[in-house]
């Protein structure tokens, strides 16, 4: 490569990288394939977002990612590489140094995720001391200063209170707390929101958005609520069946939905300004069981455009890139191309113009 | 914290005069006269009288009670009619051994049921779990007496390892200088180890015996919510954090876990402290089982009403600090104090 080429090109540092992982979880009833061959990249800073209904595999990608995917579940391949280190190979205890370091977890449901019996000073205090080399005292003001950060009101004071006193709200912004207190390079976060009302929902969101717009965190936003992705990411990826079917950036993708989930998932979005009476927008059946896929394009039973095409039922589609090959649009689709295009041949009917 | 501690000791007094008055009740609601059982089968009706009015039988129900627990406070306890002895020295001379015998048996139950636990949970091998669950079920299906005879006939008799049933130090022992009562403790305080040595020796087999059965429980409970708590999400959390399996288990899930168990060991505890008649039976164990049975069925009123009293202050006792414990150990249950 010419040195002007190279210097055309912005450096794209991945903080990290994932290839081909695959994640099984062996029960009684079969094995449940929950993260099938998912390849994605977050860049340093970045924000993605990885949507998908329940049981799309996004929480075991997520768990995958960190390592901590328990028996009975298993990653049986791929890897991932964090910092340019592959730490899909790491041991548990070299794991151990890089949880809570460099990649952090923002959990879901913030009624659970806090110990009950301990105090939410102290759940603070136990990430910093795990990674940092500092005394319990200086560790204390740290995690008052974190406290203060995700604007919990009177810190100081509340360092002794337990997670019963604390309202979902405010447990969340602990987590969130805990999640950055080592200023990693990257945070999961799954369904950081679901549990919360609206309005307190906006505000976490507000706090977790400012937090790493001042550290250049990268973050994996993991939701099924499209209107969270839509204000926080830069690129989203679409989960389907253990798969990601579409990945673009996220104004490509809210102009243009390529993979038809992708474009009924957007629609089944409620929206204020456009109610319509009548019945609510649904996708019709349900998501395949991940024991039991189907032999052809997962989506193809419940798929708008291909439900019924000998090719989609038969024939599992390749990953086609399209767009800008900077930024490109990945679907999963056999008729990508001529979505992509537009051709009208291919689109989805909308309710009441068939 | 004085408020609480407060109200939960009134609740204390009024269970343990709750006690006190069933014991009254239920005693003289049998069917029976004691002072028939003293006088003998052959005595005339006249003194059968005349002794119902020694002992204050034909005073009304109320007089007599009035004058059991004015006897409890000044320390007049009454007498056992059957051995002539004053109950105070009966069941002071009894009581230590069953207790010595109560705290042992619930000190193995308890640690061993918290250790056992651990491992079944912790290493998930499907092996180890299904081992300690057989103990589990074997501890709370084997009637005590038997266990006893069987670990007395294997490991006394054909492998001579533990003394065989005679009481609570070898026969040329002499027991250390008074202090508590309790031999272990005496001999520790004494600095007598081999004294120590042997008490402990004689402890073994009786103790293991009575604690079996608490045992298999508290193992039972602890597994269950050792593997319900392992699941929560703050385990995952902790684990997210950077903690170790075993950091995460032993400091998140083992305190959450523990909660119930701190309940169902104080039950247990007061349980083991009233001692066990077939157990004591079996090693020959000097304690007070063979001789409250005794008491009542001689309707021995004075020493039945005294041991029901001690017992119910020893459950309201360890029930109360199991109280107290438990608002230091879970936030949640701890009582609001006025600012």
């Amino acid at each position: 490569m010419s040195e002007a080429a190279a210097a055309a090109a912005p450096v794209r540092e991945h903080v990290l990288e994932v290839r081909e992982l695959e994640t099984n979880f062996y029960t009684a009833e079969g094995v449940v394939r929950a993260v099938r061959k998912v390849s994605l990249e977050i860049e340093r800073g970045q924000r993605i977002g990885v949507v998908g209904e329940s049981g799309s595999g996004k929480s075991a990608l997520a768990l995958s990612i960190l390592g901590l995917i328990e028996p009975p579940g298993r990653v049986v391949g791929g890897s991932v590489v964090l910092n340019g280190r592959l730490i899909s190979s790491f041991s548990d205890g070299q794991m151990q140094k890089v949880r809570g370091k460099e990649v952090s977890l923002v959990f879901q449901d913030p009624m659970t995720a806090l110990d009950p019996v301990m105090s939410i000073g102290d759940q603070i205090v136990e990430v910093i001391v795990r990674h940092q080399p500092i005394g319990r005292r200086a560790a204390r003001r740290a995690a008052v200063e974190l406290l203060r950060d995700v604007e919990v009101p009177n810190a100081e004071r509340r360092m002794g209170d337990y997670p019963h006193q604390y309202s979902g709200g405010m447990r969340q912004r602990v987590l969130i707390a805990i999640a950055l207190a080592n200023e990693p390079d990257l945070v999961i976060a799954d369904e950081p929101t679901t549990a919360l009302d609206v309005t307190t929902q906006a505000q976490v969101l507000d706090v977790l958005e400012r937090l790493v717009a001042e550290r250049n965190t990268a973050v994996m936003l993991i939701t099924h609520n499209l209107g969270v992705v839509a204000e926080f990411c830069d690129r989203i990826f679409v989960m389907y069946a253990g798969r990601v079917v579409e990945q673009a950036d996220a104004d490509v993708l809210f102009a243009r939905q390529t993979h038809p989930y992708t474009e009924v998932l957007l629609r089944s979005v409620l929206r204020a300004d456009r109610l319509e009476r009548g019945p609510l927008p649904t996708i019709p059946g349900f998501p395949p069981s991940l024991a039991q896929l189907p032999a052809g394009c997962p989506f193809e039973p419940r798929c708008p455009v291909g439900h019924g095409r000998e090719l989609c039922a038969t024939v599992v589609p390749e990953p086609v890139s399209l767009g800008d090959p900077a930024d490109p649009v990945v679907v999963e689709c056999h008729f990508a191309r001529e979505r992509f295009d537009g051709d009208p041949g291919f689109a989805v009917a909308r309710p009441g113009s068939a | 914290m004085t408020r609480v501690v407060a109200s939960k000791l009134s609740g204390a007094v009024i269970a343990v005069f709750g006690a006190s008055l069933v014991a009254f009740l239920f005693l003289r609601a049998l069917p029976g006269n004691p002072a028939r059982l003293i006088v003998g089968p052959l005595a005339t009706p006249q003194a059968i009288v005349n002794q119902e009015h020694t002992m204050g039988l034909n005073q009304p129900l109320w007089v007599q009670y009035w004058r059991y627990i004015k006897g409890i406070f000044s320390g007049n306890w009454g007498f056992s009619y059957s051995t002539g002895e004053t109950v105070r020295s009966e069941l002071f001379s009894r009581l230590p051994a069953s207790l010595e015998l109560g705290l042992y048996a619930f000190l193995f139950a308890f640690v061993f049921a918290v250790l056992l636990a651990l491992i079944a949970t912790y290493r998930r091998r499907p092996w180890v779990d299904g081992t300690i669950r057989a103990i589990s079920f074997f501890g709370l299906g084997t009637p005590p007496f038997w266990f006893g005879l069987v670990a007395l006939l294997l490991l006394s008799q054909i492998w001579p390892i533990f003394p065989g049933p005679e009481g609570r130090l070898s026969l040329n022992v002499v027991a250390p200088p008074t202090v508590t009562h309790l031999y272990t403790v005496d001999a520790l305080i004494a600095g007598q180890w081999s004294t120590l040595l042997n008490a402990l020796w004689h402890l073994a087999l009786p103790a293991i015996t009575l604690g079996l059965a608490p045992f298999a429980f508290l193992v039972r409970l602890l597994r269950a919510n050792l593997l319900d708590t392992s699941r929560e999400n703050f385990i995952v959390v902790a684990r997210s954090k950077g903690l170790g399996r075993f950091a995460a288990f032993a400091r998140h899930a083992l305190p959450n876990a523990f909660l119930p168990t701190l309940t169902a060991g104080g039950l247990l505890l007061a349980q083991l402290l009233a001692g066990s008649v077939l157990v004591e039976e079996v090693f020959n164990w000097p304690g007070v089982g063979q001789f409250v049975v005794n008491a009542i069925l001689e309707q021995d009123y004075s020493v039945v009403q005294t041991f029901v009293l001690l017992s119910a202050v020893a459950y309201v006792f360890v029930n109360l600090v199991v109280d107290i414990l438990y608002g230091v150990v879970d936030p949640r249950v701890r009582v609001p104090v006025a600012r």
